[in-house]
């Protein structure tokens, strides 16, 4: 008797405890607020905390270290980073940088403007050793065209260019706390140093556990510069899709989730307790050609025809891309320059390409591209029959790229006789597929991707940059757009470099190596009932801390 | 000569068919699972008059995401377009893959099976050796290796009877990875049937073991490789729809997987879309429980205990 009440008592047990995380997840138990910890979500795979060894780990870096003056201070004037002004002599090349003063580490080590040049000197000291800190966010791209940073003093920092550039306050390297790098060799800052939490940074929250696919869990810094912020801490929550942030803002688990789909946007819409934002960034995606012509060359020569693919361009309808495969969540594409990129950006309309399916037909046609032997497919001049392959797939860190977008492009080009098949491919796939054939890329023919860079104007021209590797996907090379870069990348007067810039886009517009389809929105959505102080513009700043340090819980 | 010597007499033939379909269509399970699929051939054998031209992200008239109603039965998808149209198209490809796919696993398995059963000695060693490996590794993983792999050196541009030839990729991948446990069926089979006299008397009429395995193993074979059959082509759709729903399907060729695929990726289920998962998901179960339901049957009317062995 004894002996079956107590398996009676186990299995009831047993029973209870698997009931247990479903009643702990039941909105009756749902997080409150009192423990004023913000909880974010977002769809994010960081593999180290480390800047200097990981492009993946922007969010949560991002809330921990400031970059000396970046994208978000030069756009508002509430937000600021490790410089407090800037200025920039006479002869373009000497920039001082004023460093906030009295700032301290989150360890309470005072923060200075000798920290910030260790930052640009360690990655400037390992420019062309084999160990060169050039595989993460904190890389020396850019660093090659200084001649020397110093500080002067605790509170000034000095930077001299060996021609005028933009990169002093474009750059966007997280400074890190010399007392603890210094000791950190070249090769253990690109490899094996993991920057174990709790990290010692400037910003308002502070990494304090990092737990890989899960978890990151962070502590206000009680020495932030403008006082510790009033939150209790923050949990960012690591997803590789976005259908748990969508059921966790509903169920209140979650404050805040960003790279939401259209359609859960639209749901959440719906819902009193939420507020939903979109936010213009600078994504472009895009529609890239195979320009290579030996190694590495798509399946046909028309694809290094500018004739070839301007036709193609007839034949994308850009709104019909923003309004079926993004349901209104994009800017329709024109050119390189992103609209968020006030600076630069031009709607090009003088030149700009109407989507006429008959035009590109036509186009066709006229280029020598026709269909002979009246299958309904054209030959290209070789007498082949067109049959293009499009890769795509998701990269890392970036908005997904709908798949209705590319059924819509293939469905186009079915229509004017160039048929094409899909390959979809993991980002892994199709980042070694679409590297520079010289690096064993290539034999593609088509690409949708995307790629998200500052707006700065070096970056904003990447695409077109032959020596981009990493950004050039279409292998195009055209000397005049090299030129323009290499003397936009000697410009510091804005005026001057607009002028640059908007020749170089114009020229890579006629050219047609890429048909920029469209610049999409970070979508995104916070709860009403824990905290106030979220943007209004941008929910939650994509280029800085901001309103992790100003959030306050009602 | 030898035909005379294991086939039935024609009437007696004739017979046994009978004495068989009337107990196999006996079986509950059966009769359920029978009706089910011929529903699913005759929706896959004419989508065109069913539902009309499969619809395209460029032709899709409907609102994004609406919920079942009188014009669109079964809701649309993020693009518009009608799922019962996608579903039906997609049964269409979903069944060529399995049918297909398993048609590969059965020629393969049985061949393995019988010329190791038959031959014993080192072919017996090494053709087991293989298909352990094959028996060992989960087909689904290995699958999922193998398919990037076809995939380039087959490429996907081209037609074959009206299918993209990435589908045919596919097939062959769920084909080649889910052979090996009919080959162990068959071989086992084929020991003990190798063993009986009449083999022993083809032999010494001078027949070559080619036309004995073909002429008097294999009929006696068609049980097992058809109760087999059936258990295999639920696999076979198990698997497509798991490959197409992690991405390495063909996205303008809706299967069902792929039509899964698509709803998870929009966030479907977090936005109350159940009829875009739900349909093609229902679906995939429908059909490979009705091939589980109809195996097992079969498997039942073969059983030897119940059968007079010839």
């Amino acid at each position: 008797m004894n002996h079956v009440f107590n398996r009676r008592a186990f299995v009831q047990a047993m029973l209870l405890g698997s009931a247990a995380p479903w009643v702990l997840r039941s909105p009756a138990f749902a997080a409150s607020c009192d423990d004023r910890i913000v909880r974010v979500g977002g769809v994010a795979a960081p593999d180290s905390m480390n800047p200097f060894a990981t492009w993946g780990a922007f969010w949560p870096l991002v809330f921990s270290y400031d970059f000396l003056v970046g994208v978000d201070a030069q756009r508002h004037q509430d937000r600021m980073g490790f410089a407090k002004s800037w200025s920039v002599a006479d002869d373009n090349v000497t920039w001082t940088f004023k460093i906030w003063p009295g700032m301290k580490w989150s360890d309470g080590k005072p923060a200075t403007a000798r920290d910030a040049a260790f930052t640009y000197n360690y990655l400037r000291g390992s420019i062309g050793k084999p160990d060169e800190l050039n595989v993460g966010w904190n890389n020396t791209s850019g660093l090659e065209n200084v001649t020397s940073i110093t500080a002067p003093d605790d509170e000034t920092l000095e930077i001299v260019t060996k021609m005028p550039t933009r990169w002093p306050i474009d750059n966007y390297i997280m400074m890190v706390p010399e007392h603890i790098w210094k000791d950190v060799s070249y090769a253990d800052a690109r490899g094996t140093f993991q920057n174990k939490p709790p990290l010692v940074g400037t910003g308002p929250m502070i990494v304090a556990e990092f737990l890989q696919g899960q978890f990151v869990r962070l502590t206000p810094n009680q020495y932030f510069r403008a006082g510790q912020p009033p939150s209790a801490g923050m949990i960012f929550h690591l997803f590789n899709t976005a259908d748990p942030i969508a059921q966790g803002l509903k169920s209140g688990d979650l404050d805040y989730g960003m790279y939401l789909t259209a359609a859960q946007w639209a749901d959440l819409s719906k819902d009193a307790t939420i507020v939903v934002g979109q936010n213009r960034v600078e994504q472009r995606n895009y529609l890239a050609f195979n320009t290579a012509s030996e190694k590495g060359a798509g399946s046909t020569k028309a694809l290094q025809d500018p004739a070839f693919r301007d036709a193609i361009g007839y034949a994308i309808d850009q709104n019909a891309i923003v309004d079926r495969a993004l349901r209104g969540h994009a800017d329709p594409g024109v050119g390189l320059v992103m609209p968020v990129a006030t600076d630069y950006y031009s709607d090009l309309s003088d030149i700009k390409r109407h989507f006429n399916l008959e035009e590109a037909a036509r186009r066709l046609d006229t280029a020598g591209y026709r269909d002979t032997n009246g299958d309904g497919i054209r030959e290209d001049k070789e007498g082949k029959s067109f049959q293009l392959e499009l890769v795509t797939g998701t990269m890392a860190n970036l908005i997904e790229i709908p798949t209705a977008v590319v059924q819509l492009i293939a469905g186009w080009l079915g229509q004017i006789g160039i048929p094409v098949s899909v390959t979809q491919l993991d980002s892994g796939a199709l980042n070694s597929r679409t590297a520079p054939p010289a690096y064993g890329g290539g034999g593609w023919d088509l690409l949708v991707a995307g790629t998200w860079l500052s707006p700065s104007a070096h970056d904003v021209l990447g695409l077109g940059n032959s020596a981009d590797r990493q950004n050039n996907r279409a292998y195009w090379k055209n000397d005049e757009f090299d030129a323009l870069l290499s003397k936009v990348d000697r410009t510091a007067d804005l005026g001057k470099s607009q002028e640059l810039v908007e020749q170089a886009v114009r020229l890579i517009y006629t050219e047609a190596p890429y048909i920029i389809l469209c610049y999409p929105f970070v979508l995104d959505a916070h709860r009403k009932d824990c905290f106030v102080g979220w943007g209004t513009q941008d929910i939650l700043s994509m280029w800085s801390y901001f309103p992790l340090d100003r959030l306050k819980s009602i | 000569m030898t035909e005379n010597i294991v086939k039935y007499p024609p009437r007696g033939r004739t017979r046994a068919v009978k004495r068989f379909l009337g107990q196999f269509l006996r079986d509950r399970g059966a009769q359920v699972g029978l009706v089910c699929l011929v529903f699913f051939l005759i929706v896959a054998a004419m989508p065109n008059m069913l539902v009309g031209p499969l619809q395209t992200a460029i032709n899709a008239t409907g609102d994004f995401l609406a919920p079942p109603s009188g014009q669109h039965l079964l809701g649309t998808d993020e693009v518009g377009r009608d799922v019962l149209n996608l579903i039906v198209h997609g049964a269409r490809i979903s069944l060529t893959i399995a049918l297909l796919a398993t048609v590969i696993s059965l020629v393969v398995g049985s061949t393995v099976g019988m010329a190791s059963g038959y031959f014993g000695g080192w072919v017996d060693t090494w053709l087991m050796r293989i298909t352990d490996f094959f028996f060992v590794m989960p087909s689904f993983v290995l699958a999922l290796i193998i398919t990037p792999v076809v995939l380039e050196v087959m490429g996907r541009s081209g037609y074959i009877l009206g299918f993209r030839l990435s589908l045919f990729v596919i097939i062959t991948v769920i084909g080649m990875t889910s052979w090996s446990f009919v080959a162990r069926i068959v071989r086992s089979q084929t020991l003990s049937i190798k063993e009986r006299t009449f083999i022993d008397r083809a032999r010494v009429v001078g027949s070559s073991n080619l036309s004995i395995m073909v002429r008097h193993i294999l009929p006696n074979l068609v049980p097992q490789i058809a109760a087999n059959g059936a258990l295999v082509v639920a696999g076979a759709i198990y698997i497509e729809t798991s490959l197409s729903f992690l991405g390495l399907g063909d996205p303008l060729q809706p299967s069902w997987g792929t039509l899964l695929s698509l709803a998870q990726r929009a966030g479907a289920a977090s936005a109350g879309a159940w009829w875009y998962l739900g349909a093609p998901g229902v679906c995939a179960l429908m059909v490979s429980l009705s091939f589980v339901l109809i195996g097992n049957a079969l498997d039942d009317t073969f059983n030897p205990r119940r059968r007079a062995i010839p």
